[in-house]
């Protein structure tokens, strides 16, 4: 069977490291054809997956070439490019509602949110995802395909050591710039706490971090030696406020690691509060500074949740079990129906009208700022104002305003 | 010589057998006017009263069921006869190295109206997880085959029960006892389900509710219990002198320097 993955990149990202992990056991495993092709072209390096040897990449060009069983859009821009590629059907890997991840008055945001009515089978990592897409899309099939691990990798601890002493190890890993990701707010709350604690920031961007500076700063890494600092580590602090599924507390507690994390969409998935690890409140730098706090000096709690993080780790699928669910559902979506078009069209179509009425008080007031300033461009335009928009930029004429500067300041206070 | 220190858990869990033989139990409305019945569990048990109006098809026992070519001869002597045909999969799929070919064998029957299918997996989060696994499973896993399986599937969810019988003599051995059964159907009683069954095909209205109940070995439970009690209390002891020795030796040092 022939299978098309669109990815806009192959640059370090959570996202398209799933992606090429099922790419390659597709084709290693399960005799699929696998091509990824990238729907843009590169603009900077790409990042050396291990996962990437053996795959096949091309060019959106080279991919349009080509005819596919099932071409898989991964990520909301590259449905532009799905019906682009010849396939018998088409479908599209949910792995976040990526329009969460734009600000109310970005115009990404309806553009995510829009794909989501295209004809298309779903396929989604998260069942509070698959969950919405069905309620949404209620004509369209959605498979579930949770995200693996690498055991080979994050391999299981098969015996756990017990930190009675230390300062606690605090591993907080993302990109400090993209809001959600809560970087800022992981580093103020171990700067709240009042226990000793070693905190070290896993970023490619060491210098975006801002006042609350970590113990130590390393990254990129590969997986492996994130795999060797989680084994060092006693807990991941992950404070997200928008995510799928993140993957970085689970491979955390593959090595040993509990973890302090957000109620954010997805860690329910495996997370558990009181049992292997712990679940703050949103905006809660004092709070989650003291869940830090108790796990510094409760250490019969550390190791019983760290004890329970493994346990939750060996019960959960390998990357070799993701990616046969993952062939599973291509195979359905490859042997089943079309998805109705008239009902996609009609989402898309509600979705439209929607973003039009949003964005139209929007534009209008634009165009009504616009027009004032224009008037005041034209007023600031006229000889003498604009001789004397001229001399500011002067020395005689900044000598001449601050002259009638202080002539006004003495005029007021007498 | 005393040999004290037996398994410190209680394996295979005491409730196993009775439990797999339930699962033959809520298939058995089907398999009973099935005019033939496929038996893919692993180590099938089934229990004698558990039979098909035809025939019980035999597939071999060194049939990989990871193998499309096996599994093509198994399908081939399933639809060799008319009639309707039951296959039943306990205990089989957590165990495979792949998983694939199997479950698109039995979706493939079920969709094609070729047969009606029951299969279990085991609840990982709250069971053991032995060495002897192609997968693990649970509420997640089982969601995602949920959405592979077709159209009408019936799922079912296996639970652990507690309970306590009185007992007057030995004239009570295999009377049949009328039970109340006290069991929650909310969310929360994930944690005590120990398997999830689902049954697809054209008659899997026909997966019914079943139960049993048998004597547990509290004794042996116990007797885990202590071992371990007895074991932590001799370490704890342990650690205490030793730490003891560490302060001391710490003392000494301090004032000799």
């Amino acid at each position: 069977m022939k299978v098309c993955f669109l990815v806009n990149d192959l640059e370090l990202s959570g996202g398209v490291g799933i992606v090429v992990e099922h790419a390659r056991r597709l084709g290693d495993h399960h005799g699929f054809d696998v091509t990824l092709a990238l729907a843009r072209p590169p603009t900077s390096a790409i990042w050396r997956y291990e996962q990437l040897a053996g795959v096949h990449v091309a060019s959106l060009d080279e991919a349009r070439e080509l005819h596919f069983d099932v071409v898989v859009a991964t990520w909301w821009e590259t449905t532009f490019s799905l019906f682009r590629v010849p396939a018998k059907r088409y479908a599209y890997f949910v792995q976040s509602l990526e329009d969460r991840f734009y600000l109310a008055d970005e115009p990404d945001r309806l553009g995510a949110a829009a794909t989501l009515g295209l004809p298309v089978a779903f396929i989604t990592e998260a069942r509070w995802i698959a969950e919405t897409l069905g309620q949404l899309r209620p004509d369209a099939p959605c498979y579930l395909v949770r995200n693996g691990i690498d055991k080979e990798i994050f391999g299981v601890r098969a015996a756990l050591d017990v930190r009675n002493d230390g300062p606690l190890k605090i591993l907080v890993e993302g990109n400090p710039t993209v809001w959600f990701k809560g970087v800022g707010t992981a580093l103020a709350a171990t700067s709240a706490m009042r226990e000793p604690g070693h905190v070290t920031v896993v970023t490619a961007l060491h210098d975006e971090l801002g006042e609350d500076a970590p113990d130590r700063v390393v990254g990129p890494l590969t997986q492996r030696e994130m795999a060797e600092l989680y084994t060092d580590s006693d807990v991941v602090l992950k404070l997200s406020r928008v995510e799928g599924m993140f993957g970085p507390p689970l491979e955390g507690m593959h090595r040993g690691a509990t973890c302090v994390v957000t109620p954010v969409t997805g860690h329910d998935e495996y997370v558990r509060h009181g049992w292997n690890g712990l679940v703050c409140d949103w905006d809660d730098v004092r709070g989650t500074a003291r869940q830090l706090d108790l796990l510094a000096r409760d250490r019969a709690l550390l190791h019983f949740l760290r004890g329970n993080a493994v346990d939750t780790a060996r019960r959960w699928p390998t990357t070799e079990q993701s990616s046969q669910m993952m062939a599973l559902a291509l195979r359905r979506i490859a042997e089943g129906p079309a998805p109705d078009p008239h009902a996609a069209s009609l989402r898309v179509l509600d979705d439209l009208r929607a973003g039009v009425e949003q964005f139209r008080p929007m534009l209008l007031e634009n165009r009504e700022l616009h027009r004032k300033m224009g008037r005041v461009n034209r007023v600031l335009g006229m000889p003498p104002l604009s001789v004397a928009m001229r001399m500011r930029h002067r020395r005689s004429g900044r000598l001449a305003i601050r002259l009638v500067r202080g002539l006004l300041g003495r005029s007021r206070s007498g | 010589m005393l040999n004290w220190d037996g398994p410190q858990s209680a394996a295979p869990r005491p409730a196993e057998r009775l439990e797999r033989e339930l699962r033959y139990r809520a298939a058995a409305p089907l398999v009973a006017t099935a005019a033939l019945w496929c038996d893919l569990s692993h180590a099938p048990a089934a229990p004698e009263d558990v039979a098909p109006a035809g025939r019980a098809l035999e597939v071999d026992p060194q049939a990989d069921l990871t193998r499309d070519e096996d599994l093509a001869l198994i399908r081939a002597g399933l639809l060799a006869e008319d009639g309707e045909r039951v296959v039943t999969c306990f205990d089989t799929i957590e165990r495979l190295g792949t998983f694939v070919p199997l479950v698109r064998l039995l979706t493939g029957l079920a969709e094609h109206d070729e047969a009606t299918v029951v299969l279990s997996v085991p609840n990982d989060d709250v069971l053991p997880v032995d060495g002897d696994r192609g997968s693990v499973w649970g509420p997640g896993a089982f969601e995602e085959l949920r959405r592979l399986l077709p159209a009408g599937a019936v799922l079912a969810r296996q639970a652990a029960l507690v309970g306590s019988v009185v007992l007057t003599g030995a004239g009570d051995a295999g009377r049949t006892l009328a039970l109340s059964l006290d069991a929650d159907d909310d969310a929360g009683a994930v944690a005590t389900t120990t398997h999830l069954l689902a049954a697809f095909g054209p008659r899997a209205d026909g997966l019914s509710v079943a139960a049993a109940a048998g004597t547990a070995d509290v004794a042996a439970e116990r007797a885990v219990t202590r071992r371990r009690e007895a074991r932590l209390e001799q370490a704890e002891a342990a650690v205490r002198t030793l730490t003891a020795e560490v302060e001391q030796l710490r003392a000494q040092a301090r004032t000799s320097a």
